[in-house]
């Protein structure tokens, strides 16, 4: 009788191990999934900042060389410049009015926005200033 | 109460595990140890590399900014001009002088022990024009601002381990961009600096637009690398040769004196008997190395609003 129970014992703790081991390697398959989707994540995140930041300094960049330049109407896309972020210009007349309601004119706006895909996604940034010019 | 009485006695017949057993376990173990660590390296690996990537980008960011600083605040009768070092560096033009009258800001490029380039400012009170009219000649400053790293000028460090950089300058009138500008009667119109630190996947170039006269004045038509000795297309109206800025005795029409650097006073705050030696400011801890390795230095003084911190 006492050895049957014994036996009986063995066979139970057989069997926790086995589920003992299931469980671990589950808890440890998905502590490690999340620490994989957590630093994918932070990647995307880092990715998307900096492409922000690229697109910022070319934001910069455009109006600095609109600002270089006559004014000239245009409403176009830039030619791609390898960096992922393409540029589209509008400078188009302005309609302002002073306080007596008369229209002011040589006043334009310029607007440049910045167009690129973040994780698939699409994303925009845009500049937009009054220019004068008589 | 004897903590030393044996427990009940246990069955004699336990086994221990056997070898299969044990090899098993260890191979699971080693197999799980090296999946953790495969992520720990990768984790490791990206975030470093996340790191520098953000903190170069922060360095362009805040040398934009100063930049963009810089030129907004140059009046309409100040000048910029590009000049290269003396001491054939590897960059075919790799400076820039700008300012007014009384005060230029230079802005070049010198070679680090580790091979790369230090880019760095210095402030330089002047008198007058004549320094530049009389020795900008073949784009180079006289030799005790630039080749020379004494002649009482405190250099500021701006960005460190620097790859690569270009200055290029469009001008006004003719919408042309050249590589090396020495119109001293009129500004560029846009100022366009590429650059690449070390360790950048690509360069990253940034435009600067510079507030002007419009229209644009009529300027003679320059020859490059030559200066007007009269100086009549000097921006600020003045001929040197009549004796405007006469009264420092410095002569303005042959320039002699600024050529040994002795006419330039060392920028406000600047104390060249204690100061820093700009000479050792680039040399990176671990000794004179030529390997190229970026220095540990931070690579920069500038803040993200393109202000200079103080470094004292």
């Amino acid at each position: 009788m006492k050895s049957f129970s014994r036996h009986r014992h063995r066979q139970a703790r057989r069997g926790m191990v086995l589920m003992e081991v299931i469980v671990a390697l589950t808890i440890f398959a998905m502590v490690a999934v999340s620490l994989v989707v957590a630093l994918n994540s932070a990647l995307d995140v880092a990715k998307e900042r900096n492409q922000i930041e690229v697109a910022m300094q070319g934001l910069g960049n455009q109006m600095a060389l609109l600002r270089g330049s006559h004014v000239v109407m245009v409403d176009k896309d830039l030619p791609d410049d390898g960096s992922g972020v393409l540029y589209h210009i509008t400078v188009q007349s302005e309609q302002a009015q002073d306080e007596l309601k008369r229209p002011v004119p040589n006043l334009y706006r310029a607007t440049i926005t910045a167009n690129w895909k973040a994780n698939g996604k699409p994303e925009d940034r845009s500049l937009s200033v009054l220019l004068y010019q008589p | 109460m004897n903590l030393f009485a044996r427990p009940p006695s246990r069955p004699r017949k336990k086994r221990g595990f056997t070898l299969i057993e044990m090899m098993m376990t260890l191979a699971i173990f080693i197999l799980l140890a090296a999946t953790v660590f495969g992520i720990l390296v990768g984790t490791l690996r990206s975030t470093s590399a996340l790191q520098d990537n953000q903190s170069h980008r922060d360095e362009m960011t805040a040398l934009n900014a100063f930049l963009k600083k810089q030129f907004a605040g140059l009046g309409s009768q100040s000048f910029l001009v590009s000049y290269r070092r003396g001491d054939g560096e590897g960059l075919s033009q790799n400076g820039i002088a700008f300012g007014g009258t009384a005060l230029v800001n230079v802005i070049d490029a010198k070679t680090q022990p580790n091979g790369y380039y230090l880019l760095r400012l210095a402030g330089i009170r002047i008198d007058g024009l004549s320094f530049l009219s009389g020795t900008l000649t073949g784009f180079a400053l006289p030799s005790g601002v630039v080749s020379d790293d004494g002649g009482g000028v405190e250099w500021t460090p701006l960005i460190r381990d620097v790859r690569h950089l270009e200055w290029k300058f469009q001008d006004l009138n003719s919408d042309q961009w050249i590589n090396q500008y020495a119109n001293l009667s009129a500004e560029p119109n846009l100022v366009e600096l590429t650059i690449q630190l070390a360790g950048d996947a690509g360069p990253t170039t940034m435009d600067f637009w510079l507030p002007h006269l419009w229209p644009p004045p009529t300027v003679l038509p320059q020859v490059p690398g030559v200066i007007p000795a009269n100086g009549t297309t000097l921006p600020n109206g003045a001929n040197p040769a009549n004796g405007t800025s006469a009264a420092n005795g410095a002569n303005p029409v042959n320039g002699t004196s600024p050529a040994n650097g002795s006419n330039f006073a060392p920028a406000p705050g600047a104390n060249p008997a204690n100061g820093t030696n700009p000479s050792n400011v680039t040399t990176p801890s671990n000794g004179a190395t030529h390997s190229r390795t970026p220095s540990n230095q931070p690579g920069s003084v500038l803040d993200s609003q393109g202000n200079l911190q103080n470094r004292q």
